[in-house]
């Protein structure tokens, strides 16, 4: 799939924090953030997942793949974190399609996809590992 | 070294950590993750859907919801430059209302690069019927260079 940019948005970030109750000041308040040497307010370790979740690349990914929302769970995800990122930082993500495979005769199929995020330096910053289940029954 | 990574070096496998509760959880909670997180998925967000489409009684919690709790165990625990990865995987559905109860265990410690990578196991149990939604792990590099 192209490649796509995606900005660190403080706002979004604060009320991905508040949804999770998250109380930690770094996460939710800069003036403590940046007290603590961060440039803005810390993302949360499973806030790539904002990143990543796109009108074209998610659900015109199941679209494209004709899986029907309503059969579809979310089977396993992983982020591998290189480093903090704050908010106003910009990443380019890539995703793939890494594996497609069912159990069970086609009962249950799972599709599993990776975004590779790189900062403005070109430097590595995280990956996203998702796998979702079709249940076709 | 401040206490939080001393507490944190001091850890042994088998060490748990101090459990987390999301409370009960709402619509108004669902809603909100899904705004935070942009994930509008109407299982999430229509009850109609979930009902007529998707033959569930009710909207269900978000899957990524959970693991937000989960990670909570890392950064209540661990200062952010620590979290150097974290995986769940989704077994049972969690609904409207559920509680859960979110633990960690230190199940591996090792020393790679100079830094102790610290992996505790997750799992996240619905405290109205014991049923685990969610099992994972995570791995916290204490005192890196």
């Amino acid at each position: 799939m192209e490649p796509f940019d995606a900005t660190l948005e403080k706002g979004q970030m604060e009320l991905f924090a508040k949804a999770l109750g998250e109380k930690n000041s770094i996460y939710c308040d800069e003036a403590v953030a940046r007290a603590e040497g961060y440039a803005s307010i810390v993302a949360l370790p499973t806030y790539l997942i904002r990143l990543g979740t796109r009108d074209d690349l998610t659900y015109g990914l199941f679209d494209k793949l004709g899986i029907d929302l309503a059969k579809l769970l979310h089977g396993e995800q992983e982020f591998i974190l290189e480093r903090p990122l704050c908010a106003g930082e910009s990443l380019r993500g890539v995703k793939k399609i890494i594996d497609i495979f069912d159990k069970k005769d086609g009962v249950l199929e799972f599709v599993v996809t990776e975004i590779q995020y790189h900062d403005e330096k070109g430097q590595f910053a995280g990956t996203d590992r998702c796998s979702f289940v079709i249940r076709n029954r | 070294m401040n206490e939080q990574t001393r507490k944190l070096g001091s850890l042994q496998v088998g060490d748990t950590l101090p459990t987390l509760q999301t409370g009960s959880i709402s619509r108004h909670t669902i809603a909100l993750y899904a705004a935070g997180s942009s994930d509008l998925n109407p299982i999430h967000t229509d009850i109609d859907f979930a009902k007529n489409k998707a033959g569930l009684s009710d909207v269900i919690v978000h899957g990524m919801f959970v693991m937000g709790y989960l990670a909570k165990i890392g950064t209540e625990n661990a200062p952010a430059g620590a979290i150097r990865r974290i995986k769940t995987q989704f077994r049972a559905m969690t609904n409207v209302g559920d509680n859960l109860h979110c633990i960690g265990k230190v199940t591996d410690k090792k020393t790679h690069d100079g830094a102790t990578i610290l992996t505790w196991a997750l799992a996240a149990t619905r405290q109205s019927d014991g049923v685990v939604v969610a099992t994972g792990e995570i791995d916290i590099a204490v005192g890196a260079a």
